[in-house]
């Protein structure tokens, strides 16, 4: 078998969802590519991000709201890869980025 | 977008997917309120936590809460940083490896549940980062010459300890009028 090499180096795709939004899709990312719109909603006031605009210019090949049967509005990442690098590339993924600290 | 019939409908397992979800680490260990403040803090280590805000991100009530923050920080994985009691205000321990264990148990929740390698790919970054060679010559280094400028890079740890440190001098150093802070 191949041996995998993370995200294989390659460099995302656009559209950048520039640092709030890959901050934003390395929260998602980590509950699993799917969080109701009023959870989603509750992270991204704590950033000052519109997530609906953030949502309509990525494009729902990327990022989709969509509802449950119930009525439930949830959100959903529709192209994980793209988001994992991208939350990768702002270094979003893991909790080792010191350099990010303010001083 | 505000009108539900716009929204396009999740099929019956994107609904499950979003259930799931919904617990703190697919519900493997419950669904208390600390697992959600647990979560919380997994998901983005690098903000300040207020209690009010967690309230809101976890359905749960302002004592609750505290407990959590409470017993988080006993644990070291919090620390509280405001000087006003009334208003607490924590951020979380970056150079926590029990962190960094959420972190990839959050991505193998997934993994189990999707088949994906979110965790695969953590792994093998966590190694390029921070245990091959190329990762620990980043311990601590200074480059400069090659640009204009110098660089200096190195572990987060050394990283908090220079930023407290810092932090600290030019507080000092401010008390007693020897810098003055200008707004940029």
């Amino acid at each position: 078998m191949e041996k995998r090499k993370a995200y294989e180096k390659e460099k995302p795709c656009l559209p950048d969802p520039e640092e709030n939004g890959a901050r934003f899709l390395g929260w998602i990312k980590k509950r699993g590519f799917y969080a109701t719109l009023e959870e989603c909603e509750a992270y991204c006031s704590s950033i000052e991000m519109d997530l609906k605009d953030f949502a309509r210019n990525m494009g729902r090949d990327h990022i989709m709201i969509g509802r449950t049967s119930s009525g439930i509005v949830a959100v959903k990442i529709m192209d994980r890869k793209w988001a994992s690098k991208w939350a990768r590339d702002y270094e979003y993924d893991l909790p080792h980025h010191s350099h990010r600290m303010k001083l | 977008m505000n009108d539900l019939s716009d929204m396009p409908l999740l099929s019956n397992e994107e609904e499950e997917r979003l259930e799931f979800s919904r617990l703190p680490f697919g519900g493997l260990f419950g669904n208390t309120v600390l697992l959600r403040v647990i979560r919380e803090i997994t998901a983005d280590p690098y903000r300040e936590f207020r209690p009010r805000e967690l309230e809101a991100l976890t359905s749960s009530s302002a004592p609750r809460i505290k407990n959590a923050l409470e017993l988080l920080a006993a644990q070291g994985l919090m620390e509280n940083i405001s000087r006003d009691s009334q208003r607490p205000a924590y951020k979380v321990n970056l150079s926590s490896k029990r962190l960094m264990a959420l972190t990839l148990l959050a991505y193998a929740v997934t993994d189990d549940r999707d088949g994906t390698n979110c965790l695969d790919d953590a792994v093998c970054h966590y190694y390029e980062e921070k245990l091959s060679e190329a990762g620990q010559d980043r311990e601590i280094g200074i480059f400069a010459g090659v640009e204009r400028g110098v660089k200096i890079c190195m572990s987060d740890l050394a990283a908090e300890k220079l930023s407290r440190s810092l932090v600290e001098i030019l507080e000092e150093a401010s008390r007693k009028g020897e810098v003055k802070v200008q707004a940029r």
